[in-house]
C-alpha cells in the first residue's frame, strides 16, 4: 500500500498545490467526491466570507457596488477569495491523505516513526468507530424521543434538544473508553517490549524519493515565496 | 502450587467509602475451572481487574493482602507484563474491540504486535485462536459487523493468541442472546479441558452447577463460600444474599415441606438430579402408601 | 387500551426484510412476552409500538391511534418504551431529574410530574436515591431509573427490552412485583428477553418471532410444549417446565409454586 505523507508545507500561492492535490485525486478516481465535500464544507463559509470582506475590509478601496450605506469593496473580495482558496487547497490536500491512506497504516506508520502509541491510536481510531458511534447516536435519539422530546421541530424545541441528546454520548462514550482501555491494557498496549507488526510496511526507494523529493521542492518554495515576500513588488 | 493465590486481598477505590474486596483469601490450582457468584455490587468485577494487574496498577485506590497470579504479585507489576500470562475477557462485546483494526484477523494480530511476537510466528497462533473459537470462516470480515456473539469470542480469541495460562471472564454473556451465550460457554469447557485455568464470574447457575469444579461466593466483597458446586449452590447464603437458587433447587427445597423430596437427600443443582430426587420421593409415598394398606 | 398489528412489512434501508406481513392484537391488560433470536425481528417489531419505526405496509394501532400518524413523542403519551441500556439515555444530574423527565416532556402540572415520580421511584425502591446522580449508580442501579423514567409516564401500555440483563435474583425479584404491579393497575405489558425462566414466571402469552414473522403465539403452557420449535430458535424451555416435561406432567409447571402446588394437590 502506498503511503502519502501530504507535505506539511505552508501555501503561499493557493492555487497551485490544490490543483495538483486534484489532480492526484483525479487518477484515483476520486476527484470528483472530494470536490462535492468541498463545495459543501466550504459553501457557507465561502459566502460568509465574501459578505464580511466584501462589505467590511478596511482595505476597500475600490468600490463595485453600492447598497444603501453598505460598499463592496474589490479588495476586500480579493482578500476573501485568497483565504477560500488556501483553504479549498488545504482540504484537498488533507482529503488525499485520509482517502488515500489506510488508517491502521497510518497509524503503524506513526508509530513506527516514533510517535507514542497512545497518540497514534487517539489519531487512527475514530474513523474505525465513526459507525459505531453514529449508532450510537440514534439509539439515544429513539430513547429520548420515547419519553416524549421532540427531536424535530421549531429552532427553541431543537435546542433543548441538544443537551439529552449529546449528554448520554459524552457518558456512554467516557465508559466505553474505560472498558477499551483496560481490554487494550490486557492486549499489551502498554506493553514495555518493541513492538513488531503483523503487515510489513514497505518503504521502497521510490516512495523515500518521493518524500524527500516533496520536503525539498516544499523548502524552495519557502523560499521563493520569502524571497517574494520581502523583495517582490505587490 | 497455586497458579492464583489470594490472601487477605482488601481494596477500596479511590474515594469509595466501604472496600469493595474485604479480606479474600483462596486458591486455584492448575486446570481448574472456578466460577464466581455473588450479587449485583458484591465484588465479582473487582476480583478479575484484580487477578488482570489492573487493580491497583489502573485504578489507584487502596490495597491490601495479596494476589498472586503465575507467581507474580499483583501490586508489584505494571499490566503490561501480566499480559501474555493472564488474559481477560469483559462484559460488552463490543467496548473490547481495539477500533483500531479492520479486520477479525489483524485485530487477533493486534496483541502478538504489542508484545513484540515475531512476525513469523503470528500467522500461526492468530489461526489457532480463531480455530479455538470458531471463527477461522469469518477472519476477513470487519469487526463491526459482527453479532454480539462472535465480536465477544473474537475478544476472547485476541486474548487466547497470547496464550496466557490464566483466563478470566467476567460475565461473558451478560449482554449476550442464548445462542451467543452459548458458544462462548463451549469455548470455556474446551479451554478448561485442555487444562487452561479458568475463573469465570457469572450468573448463569445452569451452566455453572454442570461445568465448574469449584464455585466461589462473594458478598458485599466478601468471601462467603469456597467449594464444590452440590455444596455451594445449595446453600442458604445464596438466596440470602441475592445471588437465588437454582429453580430445581428451589423446587426441593419448597418439596421438602410437603413431604415431595425426602428429607436426608441432598438439594439438587441440575436436571438429572431433580428429576431422580422427585421420583425417589414419590415411589418412596407410593410404596408408603401400599404398605398401609 | 388494545393493540393492534395489521399485516405490517418492515424492510431496512440495507434491503434486508425485517418483518414479513406480521399481524398480532393485544388485548388491554394482556401481559405477553416476545421473544426470538436476536435478529428475528422481535425489536423491530416491538419499535413499531410507539411510532419509533413506521411499517412500510400494513398499520399498527394503539387504541385509536394509528402511530404513521404521531410522531413517537405524541405516541410516549400511550406506550412507554424502556430500552435495554440505560447509559443511551440517562442525562440529569440527579434521579429525580431524569425521572421527571418523561411526565414533564408529556406536559403534565409540577403537582402531577411530583405525584408520578414519586409513585414511580417508589415502586423501583428508589425513594431514598432521588438526589443522587445516577452515574453514581452500578449498572442495575441505572437501568431501574431508567426503568422508573418510564413508568413515571403512566401510560397504558408499557414495552420492556431486555429487562433482566445484567441483573441478579434479588434485582429480578423486584423486576417481577414492578410487572404484577402494573399489571394489577391495568396496564399491558410487554417484555422482550431470552430469560425463559424469568418470562415464564411472570407472562402469560408468548410470541415467537423468527425471520420476520410469527411462528407460535400462544398461552405459556402450550407454547412451552413445542419443542421442535423452540429448538430452531435455540429456546430452552425454563428449567422447571424441563423438569416437569422429563417427570411426564401434563401440562408442564411454568414455575416452582406451581409445579408443587399442582402436584400436591393433584396427584
Amino acid at each position: 500500500m502506498v503511503l502519502i505523507f501530504g507535505g506539511p508545507g505552508s501555501w503561499l500561492s493557493a492555487i497551485l498545490p490544490g490543483l495538483l492535490a486534484l489532480l492526484i485525486l483525479w487518477r484515483a478516481g476520486l476527484a470528483w467526491r472530494v470536490l462535492q465535500v468541498i463545495l459543501r464544507l466550504l459553501m457557507p463559509l465561502t459566502v460568509a466570507l465574501f459578505l464580511v470582506h466584501g462589505f467590511f475590509n478596511p482595505a476597500n478601496q475600490t468600490i463595485l457596488l453600492k447598497l444603501g450605506p453598505l460598499a463592496l469593496g474589490q479588495e476586500g473580495l480579493d482578500f476573501a477569495a485568497m483565504i477560500v482558496m488556501r483553504l479549498a487547497a488545504t482540504l484537498a490536500a488533507s482529503l488525499l491523505m485520509i482517502v488515500s491512506t489506510h488508517p491502521a497504516h497510518l497509524v503503524q506508520a506513526l508509530a513506527e516513526a516514533g510517535l507514542p502509541n497512545a497518540l497514534a491510536y487517539l489519531l487512527g481510531s475514530p474513523l474505525l468507530l465513526l459507525p459505531q458511534i453514529a449508532a450510537r447516536v440514534q439509539s439515544i435519539q429513539a430513547a429520548q424521543q420515547a419519553r416524549g422530546l421532540e427531536t424535530q421541530g421549531n429552532l427553541l424545541q431543537r435546542a433543548r434538544a441538544l443537551f439529552p441528546l449529546a449528554a448520554p454520548l459524552v457518558f456512554s462514550a467516557l465508559l466505553d473508553v474505560e472498558e477499551r482501555s483496560l481490554a487494550l491494557e490486557v492486549r499489551g498496549f502498554s506493553s514495555p517490549k518493541p513492538r513488531t507488526s503483523l503487515n510489513e510496511l514497505v518503504d521502497t526507494p521510490v516512495q523515500q524519493t518521493a518524500r524527500w523529493g516533496m520536503v525539498f521542492l516544499a523548502g524552495l518554495w519557502l523560499a521563493a515565496g520569502l524571497w517574494w515576500r520581502v523583495y517582490g513588488s505587490h | 502450587m497455586a497458579v492464583i493465590d489470594v490472601n487477605g486481598l482488601t481494596y477500596t477505590y479511590p474515594g469509595s467509602l466501604s472496600p469493595a474486596l474485604k479480606d479474600v483469601s483462596f486458591q486455584v490450582e492448575a486446570g481448574q475451572l472456578v466460577a464466581v457468584v455473588g450479587a449485583n455490587g458484591s465484588g465479582k468485577s473487582t476480583l478479575c481487574l484484580a487477578l488482570a494487574g489492573l487493580i491497583p496498577a489502573l485504578f489507584q485506590g487502596q490495597l491490601q493482602g495479596t494476589a498472586t497470579v503465575c507467581g507474580m504479585e499483583t501490586h508489584l507489576h505494571s499490566p503490561g507484563q501480566f499480559a501474555g500470562r493472564v488474559g481477560l475477557v469483559l462484559q460488552n462485546p463490543g467496548s473490547q474491540l481495539s477500533g483500531m483494526r479492520y479486520t477479525v484477523y489483524e485485530e487477533v494480530a493486534f496483541g502478538l504486535e504489542n508484545l513484540g511476537v515475531l512476525r513469523t510466528e503470528m500467522p500461526t497462533r492468530i489461526e489457532q485462536a480463531l480455530q479455538q473459537v470458531q471463527l477461522i470462516e469469518l477472519r476477513d470480515r470487519s469487526p463491526y459487523t459482527l453479532s454480539g456473539g462472535q465480536q465477544q469470542r473474537l475478544a476472547l480469541a485476541s486474548v487466547l493468541a497470547l496464550k496466557p495460562s490464566v483466563l478470566l471472564l467476567d460475565e461473558p454473556t451478560a449482554m449476550l442472546d442464548p445462542q451467543g451465550s452459548q458458544e462462548i460457554f463451549e469455548v470455556v469447557q474446551r479451554l478448561a479441558q485442555a487444562g487452561t485455568t479458568v475463573l469465570v464470574a457469572e450468573h448463569q447457575l445452569e451452566w455453572i452447577a454442570r461445568y465448574a469444579d469449584r464455585v466461589i461466593a462473594l458478598a458485599q466483597g466478601e468471601l462467603i463460600l469456597n467449594g464444590v458446586p452440590g455444596d455451594v449452590l445449595t446453600s442458604e447464603h445464596l438466596p440470602e444474599t441475592g445471588i437465588g437458587w437454582l429453580r430445581y433447587t428451589q423446587a426441593a427445597a419448597l418439596g421438602r415441606s410437603r413431604g415431595m423430596w425426602l428429607v436426608g437427600q441432598a438439594l439438587p443443582t441440575t436436571l438429572e438430579q431433580a428429576a431422580e430426587g422427585f421420583k425417589r420421593a414419590l415411589s418412596g409415598r407410593e410404596s408408603e402408601d401400599a404398605d398401609s394398606d | 387500551m388494545q393493540i393492534r398489528i395489521d399485516g405490517i412489512h418492515y424492510i431496512y434501508s440495507g434491503g434486508i426484510k425485517a418483518l414479513d406481513d406480521v399481524s398480532l392484537t393485544i388485548r388491554p391488560g394482556e401481559k405477553v412476552a416476545l421473544v426470538g433470536q436476536n435478529g428475528s425481528g422481535k425489536t423491530t417489531l416491538a419499535r413499531h409500538l410507539n411510532g419509533l419505526l413506521r411499517p412500510d405496509a400494513g398499520d399498527v394501532w394503539i387504541g385509536d391511534w394509528q402511530t404513521s400518524e404521531h410522531s413517537p413523542a405524541q405516541m410516549a403519551r400511550r406506550v412507554a418504551y424502556v430500552f435495554q441500556n440505560p447509559d443511551e439515555q440517562l442525562f440529569h444530574q440527579q434521579v429525580w431529574g431524569e425521572v421527571a423527565f418523561g411526565p414533564q416532556n408529556l406536559g403534565h402540572s409540577p403537582e402531577r410530574v411530583r405525584f408520578q415520580v414519586d409513585q414511580a421511584l417508589d415502586l423501583m425502591g428508589l425513594r431514598g436515591a432521588s438526589q443522587i446522580n445516577p452515574r453514581d449508580l452500578g449498572y442495575s442501579g441505572r437501568k431501574r431509573v431508567s426503568m422508573a423514567s418510564a413508568i413515571a409516564m403512566q401510560t397504558p401500555v408499557v414495552v420492556f427490552d431486555e429487562p433482566t440483563a445484567g441483573l441478579d435474583a434479588r434485582e429480578q425479584e423486584q423486576l417481577s412485583q414492578v410487572i404484577s404491579l402494573l399489571h394489577q393497575q391495568g396496564k399491558t405489558v410487554l417484555v422482550i428477553s431470552h430469560d425463559m425462566n424469568f418470562l415464564a414466571e411472570n407472562l402469560d402469552r408468548f410470541v415467537l418471532i423468527k425471520k420476520g414473522q410469527i411462528m407460535l403465539d400462544a398461552p405459556a403452557q402450550h407454547f412451552f410444549e413445542q419443542d421442535l420449535l423452540l429448538k430452531t430458535s435455540a429456546l430452552t424451555a425454563p428449567q422447571i417446565t424441563r423438569l416437569a416435561q422429563t417427570l411426564g406432567h401434563i401440562p408442564p409447571a411454568l414455575s416452582v409454586g406451581h409445579f408443587i402446588n399442582n402436584r400436591v394437590s393433584g396427584l
